[in-house]
């Protein structure tokens, strides 16, 4: 795992205020986990069942490939936004890692400010555009289920990614080192990987 | 148009932003400045229609398989098995990697899949024999992307359907060539085995060869579970992932008892990270892809090359290339149906084989993923070994150049695509 | 003008050969000051996508099957029920072209949607490939057979004793190779492109129904056009209703003599008799359609019903 806050300094300190939005930030982590656990766990049974359906009952499960991309479209958009919290989305970090520690902060905190940006106005765009889809009243094929509800989750994904990249450029102002998240300090795992899964 | 879109990633790229930010700034940037009027709620359609394909699936249940055994005992056992045969080999370790890969890969039909299933666990076991990480990692993706080319492969359903070329035919067209790059790959392992110093282990007895197998048996039944369960219709290689989930569980929890009940969540959970990690980036790339598509950017690239007076060898040339170009930054199935009817006049006028088209194809989407700035395998890479994108990309240039002279090859000598086509088929 | 035109299927096919004889025309006629490009299949997105894509405006034209449309417009899916269209394609024709029942029924609900209906056409008829012999009920029983995910389609396979099982298209081909399914039903067209029959023993005619394809406009755009505008896209599409009813029926010759010339796969057509065993099966398939659409369903339904029976009558078949 790479260092986080916790190790790195106490908050303690913290004020009021800050403390209630770690306690909310807290929370939202704790969704985002579930999602994913629950997300891949539903994926894998839903998938299996079909096979047996198909193969023990000669009765293949209709909804199946819906279910599936609904929570491939779940896990991918709640992924986005914990991939960010734990600073671990792929960068091209070449010509970033050799910077000083003050310039790797400055760019830290420009990719930060323009990521988050970009998120919040793809946010705005997947809110016009399951807006759009409410109004034409799509539904899947399968299950017939309104096709907004299925994809609620981008707009979702993409502010909880935006706050992430907010939160990363104010702790990079008032600490020390250089954060690549609102919790994780920039530094890769220099742990043996010649034990343990490489996960 | 495409220089600024070009500008634009290159610069961002470079300063370090997220992967899927040149991407969809690209995007962005083709919206607000140059269609007007169209309305950019595309890019959000686009995203989510990149990662709802139902063969995609077949990722995360191969990393969901894969984080379980590792966890477990079961992955730990079929490498003992390995080892016990090939220890004593130089390379052998290295080529066994590649095997699996190719294996593995051919079956599962994804070579992301791959890059987890077996570089999750063969990793560790390189680096503690005395490969350099660069390299376990580029023979890693790399061997991955021969599962393009042994069939099934959905690249190949995909250019034939747009080609109008046998899928049959493909399919069989592309094994020589595959088996090919892994004979390439397995003589460049030795070589690095023997350069890098990598000591070769005692030859183990056939004493402890035979416990070995005897405590691989039951991890040995993945592989029969993969292909047989596929070459018999029980399931197709999407399911086969499922599947191979409820095999390692039944394995780790049930019956090995290597992983408690109670942590399958947790290996869940980190499962779709990594999902997500590498999905975010197909999301992403689709949405770049419509830019380009919309702005009719090949066709303009493509237009005045005077292709039609071109000698057979060159046409093939400039496809191997423009494919290469285009999978180094889209995903190969975009890639291919986009530009696949561009070039299909000029193939028929040219009288040149669609089937070899077909394989030198399928055989740059393969390079593409492997090849920065996006390639698939390489992002897979980066989030599940958890290295800098540098030294995940480190150790690929041997292999690129490899698989550079195959397409070469393939050019100057068809055969090495077309011979075994010919004689299944009776041509 | 730049007028932009997306397909469903790939370059070659019959939706191309329409944009091709489309464009040439406005082209043409309006002396070259307005342009079609056209974008062939996945180039632009899936058949969903390229509806939305024509609905807000993206794109000018857009091809739409109604198998997709009925996500939107549910009586669309009145062409999924099997047996209901003619087995004399010049009365499908005549109704795919003019109908008042679906053009005028359906005009608001496409307005709804940001669409303007602007005609419909067959692609031939869909065609059986198995891998074995189904002349009746009976033999399809345990019998997967692939269909689009359609309630409507899977409804109709189960009443003809099948097993419907769902699955993308691009695995199909594998799915038959490995004997995942027993067969697939599509357009001669589709089989010949996908090279189903490399992997299947029998072809088999049931006559249970055309594949149509519907060609929509942005409502907006069509709504805005100026006059000569609006006659120069009317008139064209008043025009390749046969134009296009020949290119269909030639190109699904060629690729059916392309078959016959690369395999050997047995081709069936059930008689007469063989047929109404399937036809009055199809009869659930019209209740399970009244039962999702409602009245206005019905509606569309019984009217196209008489529409057909009575170009039947006139053309004495
Ligand atoms: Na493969
Ligand atoms: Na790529």
């Amino acid at each position: 795992m790479t260092k986080t806050a916790s190790d790195a300094k106490r908050p303690g300190r913290d004020t009021p205020p800050i403390r209630v939005l770690n306690i909310i930030d807290k929370a939202f982590e704790t969704f985002e986990t579930y999602v994913l656990a629950y997300g891949i766990l539903i994926m894998a049974v839903n998938t299996i069942a079909n096979v047996f359906g198909r193969n023990l009952f000669n009765q293949s499960l209709y909804f199946t490939e819906e279910v599936n991309q609904f929570l491939i479209v779940l896990v991918t958009w709640v992924g986005l936004g914990y991939a960010s919290r734990k600073g671990r989305h792929i960068r091209m970090s070449a010509i970033y890692d050799q910077l000083s520690d003050p310039l790797k902060k400055a760019l830290m905190i420009i990719m930060s400010l323009g990521t988050g940006a970009v998120m919040f106005v793809l946010a705005y765009y997947s809110y016009q555009y399951l807006d759009g889809l409410m109004g034409r009243g799509t539904v899947t094929p399968a299950l017939g289920v309104p096709l907004w509800v299925t994809y609620i989750w981008v707009p979702v994904g993409f502010v909880i990614t935006g706050i992430q990249y907010a939160l990363t450029v104010v702790r990079n102002v008032r600490a020390h080192e250089v954060y690549i998240s609102y919790t994780e300090v920039d530094a890769y795992d220099e742990s043996d990987p010649t034990v343990g899964s490489g996960l | 148009m495409t220089t600024t879109l070009v500008a634009v990633m290159i610069v961002l790229l470079l300063l370090g932003f997220p992967m899927m930010i040149p991407l969809i700034a690209a995007a962005m940037v083709g919206f607000f400045f140059y269609f007007s009027g169209i309305n950019p709620e595309i890019m959000i359609q686009q995203m989510v229609g990149g990662v709802k394909p139902v063969a995609l699936i077949a990722v995360p249940m191969f990393i969901f398989a894969a984080d379980i055994v590792t966890k477990g005992h079961a992955a730990d056992r079929l490498l003992d098995l390995v080892l016990r045969f090939v220890g004593h080999l130089r390379g052998g370790l290295a080529i066994t990697t590649a095997a699996s890969c190719t294996l593995f890969g051919a079956v599962s039909g994804s070579t992301q899949a791959t890059v987890v299933a077996i570089g999750g666990p063969l990793r560790p076991k390189m680096l503690k024999a005395g490969y350099t990480d660069a390299f376990t990692i580029a023979l890693t993706i790399n061997a991955s992307d021969i599962a393009l080319l042994i069939p099934p492969s959905i690249g190949m359903i995909i250019y034939g359907v747009v080609a109008g070329a046998s899928i049959g035919e493909l399919f069989i067209a592309g094994i020589g060539p595959g088996l090919f790059i892994l004979l390439m790959f397995s003589v460049y392992c030795w070589i690095a085995a023997r350069f890098q110093g990598v000591p070769v282990e005692e030859k183990a007895t056939w004493a402890l060869r035979w416990q070995a197998i005897k405590r691989a048996l039951l991890p040995l039944g993945f592989p029969v579970i993969i292909v047989g369960g596929i070459y018999t219709g029980i399931f197709s290689p999407t399911e086969a992932a499922a599947i191979s989930v409820l095999y390692a569980f039944l394995l780790e929890v049930v019956i090995f008892r290597s992983v408690k009940l109670s942590e399958i969540p947790d290996i869940a959970m980190s499962t779709g990270l990594i999902t997500a990690v590498v999905f975010i980036l197909v999301a992403a790339g689709t949405a770049f892809s419509w830019t380009i598509s919309f702005a009719m950017i090949p066709q303009q690239i493509l237009g005045g090359i005077g292709m039609d007076q071109m000698a057979q060898w060159e046409i093939l040339a400039i496809i191997a290339v423009s494919f290469f170009v285009g999978c180094m930054f889209v995903d190969p199935i975009v890639v291919i149906l986009i530009l696949v009817p561009l070039f299909k006049p000029y193939v028929q006028a040219a009288g040149i084989d669609p089937i070899l088209v077909g394989v030198i194809v399928t055989l740059q989407a393969a390079i593409g993923s492997a090849t920065p700035p996006f390639g698939c395998d390489i992002f897979t890479a980066i989030a599940v070994f958890r290295r800098p994108y540098l030294d995940v990309i480190k150790g690929t240039p041997p292999f690129i150049v490899m698989l550079a002279a195959v397409s070469v090859l393939l050019i100057v000598w068809p055969e090495l695509a077309l011979f075994l086509r010919d004689v299944a088929f009776g041509y | 003008e730049s007028w932009k035109f997306a397909l469903e299927e790939i370059d070659g096919s019959v939706q191309d050969a329409y944009a091709e004889a489309f464009k040439k025309r406005i082209e043409e006629k309006s002396g070259g000051e307005v342009t079609v490009n056209i974008y062939p299949y996945g180039t632009l997105g899936t058949s969903t996508q390229l509806t939305e894509l024509a609905a807000n405006g993206a794109i000018q034209f857009a091809n739409a099957s109604p198998g997709h449309l009925g996500k939107l417009i549910p009586e669309i899916q009145v062409l999924s029920i099997p047996y209901l269209l003619s087995q004399n394609n010049e009365c499908n024709k005549q109704v795919l072209g003019g109908s008042e029942v679906i053009y005028e029924n359906l005009d608001e609900k496409f307005e709804n949607q940001g669409l303007k209906l602007l005609t419909m056409y067959p692609e031939g008829q869909m065609v059986w490939t198995t891998n074995k012999k189904i002349t009746s009920p009976e033999d399809f029983s345990n019998f997967k057979i692939r269909v689009m995910t359609s309630p409507l389609l899977v409804r109709a396979y189960e009443a003809f004793g099948a097993n419907p099982t769902p699955m993308p298209y691009s695995e199909v081909y594998s799915g038959l190779q490995l004997g995942q399914i027993d067969g697939q039903v599509n357009p001669i067209f589709a089989i010949e492109e996908m090279k189903f029959y490399e992997v299947q023993d029998y072809m088999i005619w049931a006559g249970q129904q055309q594949f149509t394809t519907t060609v929509v406009a942005n409502y907006g755009f069509y709504d805005g056009l100026s006059d000569e505008h609006r006659q120069l896209v009317d008139s064209t599409v008043d025009e390749m209703v046969d134009v296009i009813f020949k290119t269909q029926d030639q190109y699904n010759k060629e690729r059916l003599e392309k078959i016959k010339q690369t395999s050997d796969i047995e081709m069936i057509h059930l008689n007469e008799e063989q047929r109404a065993v399937f036809a009055e099966r199809a009869k659930q398939v019209e209740k399970k359609f009244v039962e999702m659409t409602g009245d206005s369903g019905e509606k569309v339904l019984n009217a196209l019903t008489q529409e057909i029976k009575s170009c039947e009558d006139k053309m004495g078949s």
